[in-house]
Order: C-alpha cells, then sequence, then structure tokens
C-alpha cells in the first residue's frame, strides 16, 4: 500500500495485494469492512452466538493464511462467506480441534447481552432454525442473495456452480421456507 | 405466474433498497398472496442478525489473527529445521558408519590374508572305526593299495623332513635324483 493511500478507499482487491506485500494494516481494514457480515451470515446459518466471534476470527485465520485461493472471480466477501460455510461444517466435526486465541476481557464492548433482543424475535428464530436445516447450497445462495444482493453469477463464482444452478437453489430455499415458516 | 417469477428474482434487491418496485409489481404483489408471504420471507431473512454486534472489535479480531498466522509460520519454520537437522543427522550418522566400513575393509587389506588351511586329506579327519580292526598286514597291503600320489605327493611329507637327520636328508636326495 502506498503511503498516501488510506486503506478505506482502497478496492478489497488492492488491500488483499498490499497485505500480501506485508502490511497488516490493509487485512485489519478487511476485518473492519466484512467481520460483521460475516457474524451475521454465520449467526444466520445456525452458529450459537456465543460462538459467532470466535468463528469469525477462525474465518478471517483461514482466509489471510490461504489468500492465494481467492482468485477475484467471486467478490471478497463472498469468498470469505463460502470460507465461513465451510468453517461451520467443519465445526460440528472437530469442534475440539480448532484452536482460537481468547479475546482478552478489555477487547469486549460494555454490553450487557448484545444477543438478547435478536433470541427475543421468534420469526427470527424459526427462520434461522429453517435455514438451518436446509442444504448447504440452498442456505448459502438464498442467504447470499437477500443478505448481500448478490448476483447469481457472483454467487456461483464463488461457490464454485453456475448462475442457473445457483437460481435454481434460492428459489428452492424460498420454497423449504415459506413451508417451513407456516 | 410469470409475474410472481419476476418479483422473486427483485425481491433481494428491493428489500436491500438497492431497487423499487414498478407500478405493475407493486400492484401484483398487493394481490398475490404467495409473493406476499415470499416477500414477508425474504425482508425477515434480509434482516436476519442485522442487530447482531461481535463482542470484539475488528481490530482486535485482526490481532488475534496475526499472532495466530505468525505463530503457526514459527512454528511451520521449527519443523522444517527439525526435518532438516534430522536429516543432516542421518546423512552424518550414515557417512559415519559407511567411512568405518570401508576402513574396516581396508585394514583387512592390509592384513596377511588368512588362507584355508594346507589341503589335509579328507581321510585322515575321517574316523575310520574298520581301520582298527584290521591285522598289521593287512593295513599295509591296504597303504600299498592307496595310488602314490595321495602319499608320496602329500604335503604332509614335507614338514617331516625337518625330522630327518643329514643321513637321511642325504638318502631321501639320492632316491629323488635317481
Amino acid at each position: 500500500m502506498s503511503a498516501s493511500a488510506t486503506p478505506a478507499c482502497l478496492t478489497d482487491l488492492a488491500l488483499v495485494a498490499a497485505y500480501r506485500s506485508g502490511d497488516e494494516r490493509a487485512a485489519t481494514e478487511l476485518v473492519r469492512r466484512h467481520a460483521a457480515a460475516i457474524g451475521r451470515f454465520l449467526y444466520s446459518s445456525g452458529a450459537s452466538p456465543s460462538e459467532i466471534d470466535d468463528l469469525v476470527q477462525e474465518a478471517f485465520f483461514r482466509a489471510f493464511r490461504r489468500l492465494e485461493g481467492w482468485r477475484a472471480e467471486a467478490s471478497f466477501r463472498s469468498w470469505l462467506f463460502t470460507i465461513a460455510g465451510n468453517l461451520l461444517r467443519d465445526d460440528f466435526r472437530k469442534r475440539k480441534g480448532r484452536q482460537v486465541l481468547s479475546l482478552e476481557d478489555r477487547d469486549l464492548p460494555d454490553q450487557a447481552d448484545p444477543h438478547a433482543d435478536l433470541v427475543a424475535n421468534e420469526a427470527g428464530e424459526r427462520l434461522r432454525q429453517g435455514l438451518a436445516t436446509l442444504p448447504r447450497l440452498q442456505r448459502e445462495v438464498f442467504l447470499l442473495r437477500v443478505q448481500e444482493g448478490i448476483d447469481y453469477r457472483q454467487i456461483a463464482a464463488a461457490l464454485g456452480t453456475t448462475p442457473g444452478a445457483a437460481r435454481v437453489h434460492y428459489h428452492h430455499a424460498v420454497k423449504r421456507l415459506k413451508e417451513l415458516m407456516e | 405466474m410469470r409475474d410472481c417469477a419476476r418479483l422473486s428474482d427483485r425481491m433481494p434487491d428491493v428489500a436491500l433498497g438497492r431497487a423499487q418496485w414498478s407500478p405493475e409489481e407493486a400492484e401484483h404483489l398487493a394481490t398475490c398472496a404467495g409473493c406476499q408471504e415470499e416477500w414477508s420471507l425474504v425482508r425477515l431473512a434480509g434482516g436476519l442478525g442485522e442487530q447482531l454486534r461481535l463482542a470484539a472489535e475488528p481490530d482486535s479480531i485482526a490481532t488475534a489473527v496475526f499472532q495466530r498466522i505468525a505463530s503457526e509460520r514459527r512454528q511451520a519454520r521449527y519443523q522444517r529445521w527439525s526435518v532438516a537437522g534430522l536429516a543432516a543427522a542421518a546423512a552424518i550418522a550414515l557417512a559415519v558408519w559407511y567411512g568405518r566400513g570401508q576402513t574396516g575393509q581396508n585394514a583387512l587389506k592390509g592384513l596377511p590374508v588368512a588362507t584355508a588351511p594346507a589341503a589335509q586329506p579328507a581321510e585322515l579327519a575321517i574316523p575310520l572305526p574298520e581301520l582298527d580292526q584290521l591285522q598289521e598286514p593287512e593295513l599295509d597291503s591296504l597303504l600299498q593299495e592307496i595310488s602314490p600320489p595321495l602319499t608320496s605327493g602329500s604335503t604332509l611329507e614335507a614338514p617331516s623332513l625337518g625330522d630327518l637327520d643329514d643321513q637321511e636328508l642325504e638318502e631321501v636326495l639320492a632316491t629323488w635324483e635317481g
């Protein structure tokens, strides 16, 4: 990253290139940009609210460790979502093997319970449970579409499928969720 | 039905505020129960987790990630060096072992070559109990039947020459020279 460039002004592609050149500020900016969305995605996919911070950290750890895996065909965020999806799958398989650094108390914001209001939302909770029961591709296509507004072409690139197939997955997800919400 | 499919495809963008319903679409939505149900679902899903706040600040997450990556790289470097060290130790051990083997072979080359003992008639080593039962004359006749090369050419005779006195040696020489 050049000395005059502000990380916040740069594209994800430029930030990734800067981080690969050794600039950690660029990676920090990427975390600032995408951490909340990854957290939402994980929460919506059925992750336990108490584990979301650790899962977000793990997702970024995996991403930065293998940045060469992102070929910019899909957006950086879409790619992060697929990593988070893999992480959720792996997390259920080998929960014991995961090592996550504990964030110290001073890092925690002064909040009573940031998730309490979410849990109280019954319809949202039913939807979250319904999403967790969907096949992975249906769930991820649906969430990338409705939460991020990503088009089918990019979704297809991120998930390794075709735009037509992604559209079918989306409509299957909608049909299933409508049935579950009735 | 065609309107339903079109609305369905546009719902996420409208829900995220990136687009708006056209009057025709809005009219369809107002009268189609299926589309209304889906519209509610998309809006609910679009807002799911919207109020979620990560307990950790992004900078803290980034710092923790960098620490883990650095730790992993250190560990990988250590493992590489360990493997390289083991390989080097194995190579040295192999070289020493091979060198000692060579030295041993060379040392053997310097030593007098151990030769097989002088050919001894196998018959002498083999116990022949039946000979014990033979009388002197029978043994003599048996000796005479043994072919001369085996007896006269035997290397066993050579050492016995040392036991002979001068006169006897002269006699032996006289017989050889004819």
